[in-house]
């Protein structure tokens, strides 16, 4: 076979069984690998009654056809149920576990049930190795990473969680490669929840390719346009991700104290241009990736990879937080426990502004750097104020009697771009099926970098259509997997083109675009099942209601309903968002 | 400051300036004469990180007048007058 | 949805390098990402013919040398003999520039058998006319396009890209409606992106002299399913030639004459406030 393995092992750790399982022809065609193929299972395997944390719950990694070839192919996604926000949820991480897990022999794992122990996986020659972890529990993602590898081989690769994942935080993070993580939804606590402490793969399998001359020659092509491209090029390897701080800052919409203002005062204190200048030692790249978007820095007295430009954000603006080292910090913090950064960061935030109006008797006060790494660390350890920030801003804020206050879709932290200073970010937000995701549909690249086209970010005209595009390239290019990024640089077109020379099958661009909408209808699908509908798709009051009043977007409030209107009617779902039987018909749903 | 242009460089432009602003004294001109303007006052080329060798604006390519990006407005042809704050960023993306 | 393929699009690309100051790295490096991409042709000066041909051996590709680039206002007999040498260096078709200051002077036996002198001169290679749209009114356009026609030329091209401007939809179709469809029209000079070679293609070019042709390849795949509103211009005046008039690069008569055309223009009233 050309491009997967053709091999999936489904393991059950309550009962130590396993089962390889071989995905046939039709399902490999319509759902690829990756994202959609993992949501295809899950969605097979587990139902709206799953509790995500219990061992029935099912937890599933994921490579695609293209993982272990093309550049940025190290990707892998994870795909579970989400115990944050009770949605169908993946995750995706780069690196190079996705590659080393085919040249294990797997496409993918779906693990079930839970150890009596502390258990970690070892993949090597197409088998699966359950051996003990108890020595390694407790363990932080770095150092369990090396003591794994002194035990299988210094070739493999990784994935694990920290404390927070051990301690079932609702938003722990899984690592690999040092500091690549698969940070959102929660996919640590699900490990945590089922004993698992890390999954190390590793071996020499190669990817059979279709083409390989075809292959040779795209690969050429593909080098050239990725390099040539101002940002996968330039932008992304001098200046990584948080280059877009002072760009979303002069844009007035660089969410500060909780969303409550769009411009912060110091956002050049905490930029890109301002870590190049500072913390950067080198950038980083990923499994065969020319772009290097990684940054590996250090502070005074201490270094790791990041803050990324959501993470410098999160523990920044957002917090009223101008010390770099402080957030770099606390970043590591995040990496080495095993945190999503964004759900941190967001919550602290809400955490703020509930004790600023008093309905938390807690004091965090904006600004507060001192503080931050111990509330991430009392986070991961569940302890003290870490107890409760542990709930993430949603249920905390619901606790203390703000739910207003919580900048949260669905249950998910909203990201590092205001939706008052753009419409169609509005609309992705609310319309994610993850929750508060900036990932689903990136309207920013149109809205405000004006890639492809440049869009007018306070117009809700032609928004509908877009976001529902651009989540159906963003599905399929999680199920190819390959990284995001490429999309600045490249097109269907393209993609199809490599799925051809890989698996050799006549893949067109209009299936590529199906593949991507059946994906995300099949995850609606789910949600709609757990009882999420048009009450869900929606934002909390504070960008219906409450104006900027500085900045350039200042008097600016979201108009979602007719957008929402719109996106339902270009995706073929009912008022209340409700796939309608044509629609799935037409997906073979 | 009166009878000048606030010139801002971000990203890979502030890298390459080695300056985050210029202060240019001028009043009622287009942008693309402004950034003719910017280039010889600091002695340095950067339009080839804004623009293509036919001088319009890359795709990605941001240019804000007082917050408002020039191509919702008459792009290279916009006008700026004194007082005016102008922030220049080479296309980037993130996520 | 866009219905036009990457194997048609990078056909019509002919991918140009004619900056004075390219040195041999850059036609190397423009020759292997033809020979990669596929375009149809490389677009340069008269120095590199021999060597770009070397590069492109065994492609498929052909070269295109431009003659009495880019002014236009050389002799006959230089421009010809610039032709025909290019041709035996290896050249398949000639970029050649009309004489401009000629035809404004309504000299058109004159401008005929300047242009009839490089196609005999470069057979059996093709010859462009370069009209150089932007010192031109409409009127001088069409006689152009008339000209180069009788003379046996099989192709009229907008710009030299030097210019004060370059290719604008209005003036390829106006190329295409004067020529009829057998013979090419190429658009060149300011396209940066797929979505200004998509509007250029609907106006009726057959040929497109790009240097992003990279980038405008790319940008098909990238909007081959955008909708239609992406693809649409919303302010007519951002599109059209009158709006990028500018009395320092043209002749006072022809920036009269854009100037003139603005305030005719049925959309004056909604859209003023672009005008300078």
């Amino acid at each position: 076979m050309n491009g997967w393995m053709g091999k999936i092992v489904k393991i059950d750790l309550s009962r130590r069984t396993q089962e390889t399982i071989v995905v046939g022809d039709v399902i490999r065609r319509q759902y690829l690998g990756g994202r959609g193929l993992g949501v295809k299972l899950y969605s097979d395997l587990c139902s709206s009654a799953t509790d995500p944390l219990a061992e029935d719950n099912a937890l599933i990694f994921m490579t695609g056809p293209l993982t272990g070839t093309m550049m940025t192919s190290g990707r892998y996604q994870i795909v579970s149920r989400s115990p944050l926000t009770a949605t169908i949820c993946d995750s995706s991480s780069g690196g190079s576990f996705g590659a080393a897990l085919k040249a294990a022999g797997l496409d993918g794992l779906i693990i079930r049930g839970r150890s009596a122990k502390p258990a970690y996986l070892s993949i090597h020659e197409g088998a699966v190795e359950v051996r003990d972890a108890s020595a390694f529990w407790g363990l932080d993602t770095q150092q369990t990473q090396k003591a794994i590898r002194a035990e299988t081989s210094s070739q493999t690769s990784v994935a694990c969680i920290g404390p927070a994942g051990e301690n079932q935080v609702l938003f722990a993070a899984v690592m690999n490669d040092k500091d690549r993580a698969a940070g959102r939804g929660g996919m640590g606590a699900i490990m945590g929840s089922k004993n698992l402490k890390a999954i190390a793969a590793g071996g020499s399998q190669p990817v059979a390719v279709s083409d390989p001359a075809g292959y040779k020659d795209l690969a050429a092509r593909v080098d050239r346009i990725v390099d040539k491209n101002p940002v996968t090029g330039k932008s992304l390897q001098v200046l990584g991700t948080s280059v877009l701080v002072n760009i979303i800052n002069a844009h007035g919409m660089f969410p500060t104290e909780n969303f409550r203002r769009g411009v912060f005062n110091d956002a050049e204190g905490i930029s890109g241009e301002k870590i190049a200048e500072t913390l950067l030692q080198r950038q980083s790249a990923c499994y065969k990736c020319p772009i290097g978007c990684g940054r590996t820095t250090r502070t005074r007295d201490k270094n790791g990879e990041g803050p990324e430009y959501e993470t410098v954000w999160a523990f920044g603006a957002h917090l009223g937080i101008s010390n770099l080292s402080a957030i770099a910090e606390a970043n590591y913090a995040c990496n080495e426990l095993g945190v999503d950064t964004i759900t941190m960061g967001g919550t602290i935030g809400c955490a703020m502004e509930l004790s600023e109006t008093g309905a938390w008797k807690e004091s965090l006060r904006w600004g507060d750097a001192g503080k931050l790494r111990d509330w991430v660390t009392d986070t991961a350890y569940r302890r003290g104020i870490g107890a409760e920030l542990a709930l993430g801003s949603k249920r905390l804020a619901a606790k203390y009697g703000r739910p207003e206050l919580a900048m949260q879709v669905k249950g998910m932290e909203i990201p590092a771009y205001d939706p008052r200073g753009a419409q169609g970010m509005a609309l992705s937000y609310a319309t994610s099926n993850r929750g508060g995701c900036h990932m689903r549909a990136y309207m920013i690249a149109p809205e405000i970098l004006g890639h492809p086209v440049f869009l007018d970010r306070f117009s809700s005209a032609g928004k509908a259509e877009l976001v529902a595009l651009f989540q159906d390239v963003s599905a399929l290019v999680d199920s190819a997997v390959l990284c995001r990024f490429l999309q600045f640089a490249l097109g269907i077109s393209t993609f199809t083109e490599m799925l051809r020379v890989v698996t050799g099958l006549d893949f067109s661009d209009e299936e590529l675009m199906k593949i991507g909408r059946r994906t995300y209808t099949l995850e609606r699908l789910f949600n709609n099942r757990a009882g999420f509908g048009r009450g869900d798709d929606t934002l909390p009051p504070r960008f219906f209601n409450e104006e900027f009043q500085t900045g350039s977007s200042r008097h600016r409030l979201v108009r979602l309903e007719g957008m929402l209107d719109d996106y339902y009617a270009v995706r073929g779902w009912d008022l209340n968002g409700v796939p309608s039987p044509q629609t799935l018909a037409d997906l073979g749903l | 400051m009166a009878g000048t242009i606030t010139v801002k460089f971000y990203g890979l432009m502030r890298l390459r300036m080695r300056t985050a602003a210029l202060e240019i004294p001028s009043d009622d001109l287009t942008i693309m004469e402004l950034l003719r303007l910017a280039e010889e006052k600091s002695g340095q080329s950067f339009l080839d990180e804004l623009l293509d060798s036919d001088h319009g604006l890359l795709t990605g390519t941001i240019i804000l007048v007082n917050g408002e990006n020039i191509r919702s407005r008459q792009g290279l042809q916009t006008r700026v007058h004194a007082g005016d704050s102008v922030c220049l960023f080479s296309p980037a993306a993130g996520g | 949805m866009i219905d036009l393929d990457r194997e048609t699009l990078v056909k019509m690309i002919d991918h140009t390098e004619l900056s004075a100051h390219s040195g041999e790295k850059k036609i190397a490096n423009l020759c292997s990402e033809a020979r990669s991409f596929g375009f149809y042709a490389v677009c340069i000066n008269g120095f590199y013919t021999r060597y770009a041909r070397e590069q492109l051996a065994g492609s498929g590709v052909l070269v295109c040398t431009v003659a009495g680039f880019p002014l236009g206002a050389g002799t006959t007999s230089a421009k010809a003999c610039e032709a025909g040498e290019a041709v035996r260096n290896g050249a398949a078709e000639i970029d050649m520039v009309i004489n401009v200051g000629a035809l404004r002077d309504k000299k058109l036996d004159l401008v005929r058998a300047d242009i009839r002198a490089v196609v005999e001169a470069s057979r059996p290679a093709l010859v462009k006319v370069i009209l150089e749209t932007c010192y031109l009114t409409d009127e001088e356009i069409v006689t152009g396009c008339h000209l180069s026609v009788e003379a046996g030329a099989k192709f009229v091209k907008t710009s030299t890209g030097f210019g004060a401007f370059g290719a604008f939809a209005a003036h390829v179709r106006l190329m295409r409606q004067t020529v009829g469809p057998e013979i090419g029209v190429k658009a060149a000079g300011g396209i940066r992106n797929f979505k200004d070679a998509w509007r250029l293609i609907l106006a009726g070019a057959s040929r497109l002299g790009l240097s992003a042709s990279v980038g405008v390849v790319e940008g098909l795949s990238l909007l081959k399913f955008a909708p239609a509103a992406w693809l649409e211009e919303e302010i007519p005046c951002h599109i059209c030639p009158s709006r990028f008039a500018n009395l320092d690069k043209q002749p006072k008569a022809v920036y009269a004459y854009y100037k003139k055309k603005c305030l005719a223009c049925p959309h004056v009233e909604k859209y003023n406030m672009f005008y300078e």
